[in-house]
Parts: C-alpha cells; sequence; structure tokens
C-alpha cells in the first residue's frame, strides 16, 4: 500500500530546520499544524521554526488533553504555553479535549476525531503536519490516522510528521495511569468471522516508570502467543536498554516469561528502523500462523514519541492493534534540569503526498 | 539458566548475605540470558558468571565491590541482536540520505524531490546500483548486510573483503555494465569495518611511510587499475570516486581523528584514486563513555565522572606491564608508555559480542602470567591480533 514508507523521506536534528527553510519559503504552501497545548516544554519548538518561514501561511490547531487530576502547576505551565503557541501562530484555534468521559471511560481519541471532524482541513492547504512531541498516544495516534487518510484522498497535499524528543526528558516525566486498560481509537482491527482462534504477539515499549501501566496492559491481552519488548537500540545513552532491562526485570522474567531472544530493538532516533522491524515481524508471524489461528499484533507504544512514531506507522499499515492504559496526569520533575542537559533530538517524516508520484523501488525481501 | 550453585559462588566471592544475594541473582540471571552469555569466547559450561566468578577472584576481597559495581552500572555490552540492528540501519540511514542528496544535485532538484519525478527516481536506482561495499574485516558483518538489503542489492556490489583479486574485478566492471551500460562505473565506494575507537589506525603516516587499512586498500586499487589497463580491460571503479568510510560503532573521538587523519592523507597520498572521502558510522558512542581521561605526559587519568573513580584507581592496581611489552610497537606509535587504559588510552568500558576492542580498558580482557606487575585475568577474553 504504502511501499515508500520503506524509504520515507526523513530529516533529522538541523536538517528539519534547513528543510523547513527551504521546502516551505515556497510561497504556495499553505501549512495546517496539529500539536498539542500542554504542559511539555517542546510544545513550542516547531510551531516557533514553522512559524519563523511560513508567517501568516501557517494555521494552527493546538489540542489541550483535560485530565481530571492534573496539578495546578502544570495547568499553570499549560496555559503559558497555551497563550504563547497563539502568539506564535496567530492564526490558531485551541481545542479542549477532555480525555476521560464522567464514568472515568478514556475516550480521548473519540474525541479529537470528531473535533477534528469539526475543522475540515482549508482547500488551499498544502501541508498538514502533525506535532507528535507533547500529544498522549491516545490523543496523537487516531489524530494521525485521521489526517494521514484525509491526506492521501485530497490531491497534491502532503501529510507530515514531526517530533521534538529528548529521551532523557522523558524519564523525568512521570505517569499516574487509569485503571482501564484498554485499545486506542482506530486501532482495534476486528477479528474475522472464520477466524480459528486469536494469535497475539504483544509488543510492550519498555520505558523508565512505566511498569505497573504495562502490567496492566499485559493482562488485558487475552491469548497470547508471545511478548517481544522493545527496547531502544541504538540510543544516544548505549546503556539505556540494558537499564530498562534491569528496571523490567521482575516483569520479563517472573511475570511475562520472556525468551531473551524475542527482545526487539529499534532506534531511538529514527521511527522508520521501529517500523521496519515491526513489520518485518508481523510479516513473519502472519505467514507462520496462517489458515491456523487469527494473527493480531498489539503495540503498547508508552515511551519515546520516536519509537511510538514507528508503532504509528507499522499499526496503519498492517492493521495492528494498539493497547494502552490512558494517563489520568502527570508529574514533571524540573528539579534535575539545567545547562548540562542533553539537546533535544528534532525528527521530521513526510508520509504522504506529491512528494512520492513515482517512487517505484521495491520493498526488499525478507 | 544458571543454577543455584553458581549463583552461590558469586555470592561466596563477594561475601554476599542473603538479602544482598537474592536481590543481585535476578539481574545476574537477566543478563547473562539477555545478553553476556552470548559472548563468542564463552563456551559451554564456563559461560559469564563462570567467567565473572574468575574474575572477581583476582582482587582483593576489598576491591571485588568496586569491580562488581562496574559491570553493573557501567559496562557497555554490545550483543548479537544489537549490532544487527545497526548493521540493518546502515543503508536506509546512511546510504540513501546520501544518494538522494546526489541524485538531487546531478539532477538540479532538492534532495526532498527525488520520488517525485521518474527521472528521479530512476536515477536513484541506477545510483545505488553504482555503489560497491566492501567489508574490512570479519566484524564487517557482509552476511548480515546482505541478508537485510536482499533485493535491494546485488550480489556483485558486495564483496566481503578488500583483497580483490582481478577476475572478481573484472565480473564486477562486467556485471554492471551489463545492467547500466558501457560506461557505468562505481562512483561511491563504501568501506566497511565494525568499529573503530582511537581512528588512528585506519591510516597512519609513521616514519612518513603511509599505513593502515586505507592505505591498503588505494594500493590494492591502484595495482588492480594498473594490471588490468595493461591487458586493455576496464576497471570499475570510476576515476575520483567517492570513498566512504562507514564503522558501525565508533566513538566521538574516532570520528574526530579520522576526519584529520583523512585529510592528511588527502594531502600525503600521491596521485591517490578517490576524490572526497566521507567518514560516518551507525552508532556514535558519547563523549563520557571512557572512563577516564589520561596526561600523555604524566601518564595521570582524571576518571570522566566521579563514580568512574574506584575503577580507574583497580586499572591502576591491577596492571602487568607485560602487556605493554607485548604490544609496544603498536603502543608507541600511539604515544603510549603503558597500557592500563587500553590502546590509544581509550579507556573504555566496552563489549562488542564477537570480540573485545583492545582499547577497552585491560581490566576487562587482558589474560597475563603477571612477569612485569600483577597476573591479569580477563571477564571477556579477547582474541588478540597484535600480538
Amino acid at each position: 500500500m504504502r511501499k515508500h514508507w520503506e524509504n520515507c523521506i526523513t530529516n533529522f536534528d538541523a536538517k528539519v530546520d534547513e528543510f523547513v527553510a527551504d521546502y516551505f519559503a515556497d510561497e504556495t504552501r499553505h501549512v495546517l499544524l496539529v500539536a498539542a497545548a500542554g504542559f511539555d516544554p517542546r510544545s513550542r519548538r516547531i510551531s516557533q521554526m514553522l512559524a519563523d518561514t511560513l508567517g501568516s501561511r501557517l494555521s494552527a490547531i493546538y489540542v489541550r488533553e483535560e485530565r481530571p487530576g492534573a496539578s495546578e502547576t502544570l495547568i499553570e505551565q499549560a496555559n503559558e504555553n497555551e497563550a504563547t503557541l497563539k502568539s506564535i501562530v496567530p492564526d490558531s484555534k485551541v481545542i479542549s479535549i477532555d480525555v476521560f468521559a464522567e464514568d472515568g471511560a478514556p475516550v480521548g481519541g473519540s474525541r479529537i476525531v470528531s473535533r477534528l471532524g469539526e475543522h475540515p482541513v482549508a482547500d488551499e492547504v498544502t501541508d498538514v503536519i502533525l506535532d507528535l512531541s507533547a500529544l498522549s498516544i491516545g490523543v496523537g495516534f487516531p489524530a494521525a490516522r485521521m489526517l494521514l487518510e484525509d491526506c492521501e484522498g485530497a490531491e497534491n497535499r502532503a501529510f507530515h510528521l514531526m517530533i521534538v524528543s529528548n529521551p532523557e526528558m522523558d524519564d523525568r516525566i512521570s505517569s499516574i495511569p487509569s485503571s482501564r486498560a484498554g485499545s486506542v481509537k482506530g486501532f482495534s482491527p476486528p477479528i474475522e468471522d472464520d477466524a480459528q482462534g486469536l494469535a497475539q504477539v504483544w509488543i510492550p515499549q519498555l520505558a523508565r516508570g512505566r511498569g505497573l501501566a504495562l502490567t496492566q496492559i499485559g493482562a488485558a491481552i487475552p491469548s497470547r502467543y508471545k511478548i517481544c519488548p522493545l527496547l531502544p537500540f541504538p540510543a544516544r545513552n548505549p546503556r539505556r536498554a540494558d537499564d530498562l532491562l534491569a528496571e523490567y526485570r521482575t516483569e520479563l522474567v517472573d511475570e511475562w516469561e520472556v525468551d531473551p531472544r524475542d527482545v526487539v530493538y529499534a532506534s531511538e532516533r529514527n521511527p522508520l528502523d521501529c517500523y521496519r522491524t515491526l513489520s518485518t515481524l508481523k510479516t513473519r508471524f502472519d505467514r507462520t500462523m496462517k489458515g491456523t489461528y487469527e494473527p493480531r499484533m498489539v503495540l503498547s507504544p508508552v515511551g519515546s514519541k520516536v519509537l511510538a512514531a514507528g508503532a504509528l506507522m507499522a499499526a496503519i499499515e498492517h492493521d495492528m492493534a494498539v493497547q494502552y492504559l490512558e494517563t489520568e496526569s502527570y508529574v514533571f520533575d524540573k528539579t534535575l534540569m539545567g545547562p548540562h542537559e542533553a539537546p533535544d533530538m528534532t525528527v521530521h517524516l513526510i508520509l504522504s503526498g506529491p512528494l512520492y508520484a513515482s517512487y517505484e523501488e521495491p520493498a526488499p525481501a525478507e | 539458566m544458571i543454577n543455584q550453585l553458581a549463583l552461590n559462588l558469586v555470592a561466596d566471592v563477594m561475601d554476599w548475605d542473603n538479602e544482598e544475594a537474592t536481590r543481585e541473582y535476578g539481574w545476574l540471571r537477566l543478563i547473562s540470558s539477555m545478553k553476556y552469555d552470548g559472548y563468542s569466547d564463552f563456551r559451554a559450561g564456563v559461560r559469564f558468571l563462570e567467567s565473572l566468578v574468575s574474575w572477581l577472584r583476582h582482587f582483593e576481597k576489598a576491591d571485588r565491590p568496586a569491580a562488581y559495581a562496574f559491570v553493573k552500572a557501567r559496562l557497555v555490552y554490545i550483543s548479537t541482536l544489537e549490532m544487527q540492528r545497526v548493521i540493518e540501519t546502515f543503508i536506509p540511514e546512511i546510504v540513501t540520505p546520501y544518494l538522494r542528496r546526489s541524485v538531487a544535485a546531478e539532477l538540479a532538484i532538492k534532495p526532498y524531490q527525488v520520488w517525485q519525478s521518474a527521472a528521479g527516481a530512476e536515477a536513484y536506482l541506477r545510483r545505488l546500483r553504482r555503489c560497491l561495499f566492501v567489508g574490512l574485516s570479519d566484524g564487517s558483518r557482509i552476511d548480515v548486510l546482505r541478508r537485510a538489503n536482499a533485493g535491494r542489492l546485488s550480489q556483485e556490489q558486495v564483496i566481503p573483503m578488500m583483497n580483490v583479486d582481478d577476475e572478481k574485478w573484472k565480473s564486477l566492471a562486467g556485471d554492471l555494465k551489463d545492467e547500466l551500460g558501457a560506461d557505468a562505473r562505481f562512483d561511491d565506494v563504501y568501506l566497511i569495518d565494525d568499529f573503530t575507537a582511537s581512528g588512528t589506525t585506519f591510516i597512519r603516516f609513521p616514519d612518513g611511510k603511509p599505513k593502515g587499512k586505507l592505505y591498503k586498500f588505494e594500493k590494492i586499487v591502484q595495482d588492480a587499475k594498473t594490471r588490468l589497463a595493461e591487458q586493455k580491460e576496464d576497471f570499475p571503479l570510476a576515476d575520483g570516486y567517492t570513498l566512504h568510510i562507514h564503522h558501525y560503532v565508533s566513538t566521538r573521538q574516532a570520528h574526530d581523528a579520522l576526519e584529520e587523519r583523512v585529510a592528511e592523507a588527502n594531502e600525503k597520498l600521491e596521485n591517490k584514486s578517490f576524490g572526497e572521502a566521507i567518514i560516518t558510522e551507525g552508532m556514535l558512542l558519547p563523549a563520557d563513555i571512557r572512563v577516564a581521561t589520561i596526561d600523555k605526559k604524566t601518564r595521570k587519568p582524571t576518571p570522566t565522572r566521579p563514580t568512574d573513580d574506584p575503577i580507574v584507581d583497580l586499572c591502576g592496581r591491577y596492571y602487568d606491564d607485560d602487556l605493554f611489552k607485548r604490544l609496544e610497537k603498536h603502543c608507541r606509535e600511539a604515544g603510549q608508555t603503558d597500557m592500563k587504559y587500553g590502546y590509544a588510552d581509550c579507556a573504555l568500558p566496552l563489549v562488542l559480542e564477537h570480540n573485545t576492542p583492545n582499547n577497552a580498558i585491560p581490566l576487562l580482557w587482558a589474560e597475563t602470567e603477571g612477569k612485569l606487575g600483577t597476573g591479569m585475568q580477563p571477564l571477556f577474553f579477547r582474541r588478540d591480533r597484535h600480538g
């Protein structure tokens, strides 16, 4: 379907700035940015970068995720961010999404789809950009799927993903999970009626401080054929995967009984590596299960947004399920931040559009 | 799976009480099965845990906690699965963006416009076929590279080692011409190796004469080119081809040193076959991976992090200068007068699944009898290519 994803146009770090300055200098380009207006300090970066080149040709929809357990401090930070974002992109709207219904059910995914549906993309828009940096999985994934399909259905409109990532900062944001695990809106493929049973491979992305959430998600996944934990490697900190193995020792050994050979590694820097890895796994698994079980891959991307973006692409392309546990509130530890901090990493991908009009390279055989 | 007796061995060597032992057993079981037992030198019956016990025993009891803490918190071990990931990212992350830029320059378009037109897409495929990939050692794992790119790379553009004979040069040239026309030559040559820590051995000029893998390859190319010209046969490399030096894993120090060395080679090599040289890596290890920086004159180590102090101290005390004598010529070229912190004083806490680099701290890999100091016992035995 999307063969060009094997060789998706990607830019990293300084090349992202160069791309933006060059590609969007074209006066015919009009951009709609969809991004978070939350407490996360990374939420301004992409807006500023785009506004610097596009000026009045940039419009934005900022999504504010409202959670009942948010602390006053985080609400203040989000208010401040929201005001700044509006000043960076004057032609912008803020839509507030209540992530939970009154009965506590996670509904952020349904609500973002319905709210974005109320704001159809204007005809003059040539490029839609989703900034995943500070959006939660429950809101960001359904938004990505909807915007991608919308762009693919339009003529001459490109869809981009952008992410500002900082694994060290991710480690500082801890979340208090809700108690109900469930699937992300739009990422729960139906089971065929004539299937002879379900065999699921669960791929939890191991991330610091998410053990409890992953245990709860895992417990809610029936018919588990295997568990293949996803770890970041290559990574900026070459010991990050080892430290995660140590942190998840009890889950890996005692609860999930993971075979060491089933650990999946994917680059912390490039979402395409994660996409390709999961795609290969899916192809092989399908081949093995064919005719006996209904195979299904279930992803739980709870950590870095770069790996999550790769998981998103694989989930869209191969109709994989995404199981998660919505976050009731976040705790952001700013106390350790200082000038010694590792720099942010920026990633840009073009997922669809006229730039792939003549892409023909065959996908590599296995 | 590690059994209780084996774990008791560690507890005994470390003098752990029950509580501490229980806590550590879990980690040892996990990391052995997930990673360390895969080290190529370990054998059935004597794997990581047994090696760890022997290694810990060669320290005084008071020093063992520091040695164990180093292994637990600071050692970087790159496993087979991890190395495979780095190899698999080579073509998509390094080669493809470069080719897109090259094709864009050729066609006077932007790199992101290459897939937009049929001309760009076709030029990209032709340009990819005109890349030659050359393995420089067993560590370049050309088998993994080939498998990861089946359907994308031709068998006739990947060669497992640099010692190419004339028949192979001819067949490389013939296949390329058959596919892309009589004028087709390789425009880009990728020299691939697994790891570099110092970057000093790839090309160097001791006593003014060139040495190292880059010079060796250059000589092979020049000699073959002359022989084939005499036979009136085509040589497959384009004049002034772009040379790429790619390591799957590299330190920042090596990357910078290679840039300098290649610039020196550009000046000193006469009539060299290649034009521009580009240095890339799959995984760049951070500058603070080394446990210490060594002053060349005083030989005084400065630990990188405060927590590195104990292991740096052990490197100085559990050392046999016989190691230096064995590698003296090699070490002196790198400006060393001892071998306490590894080749070129890299002081790396690093082990690769198929071998331990000599730039890692010798405490990890050296085996000596103690002729000129303390006998050294390896945790991960190194197969030495230098003596």
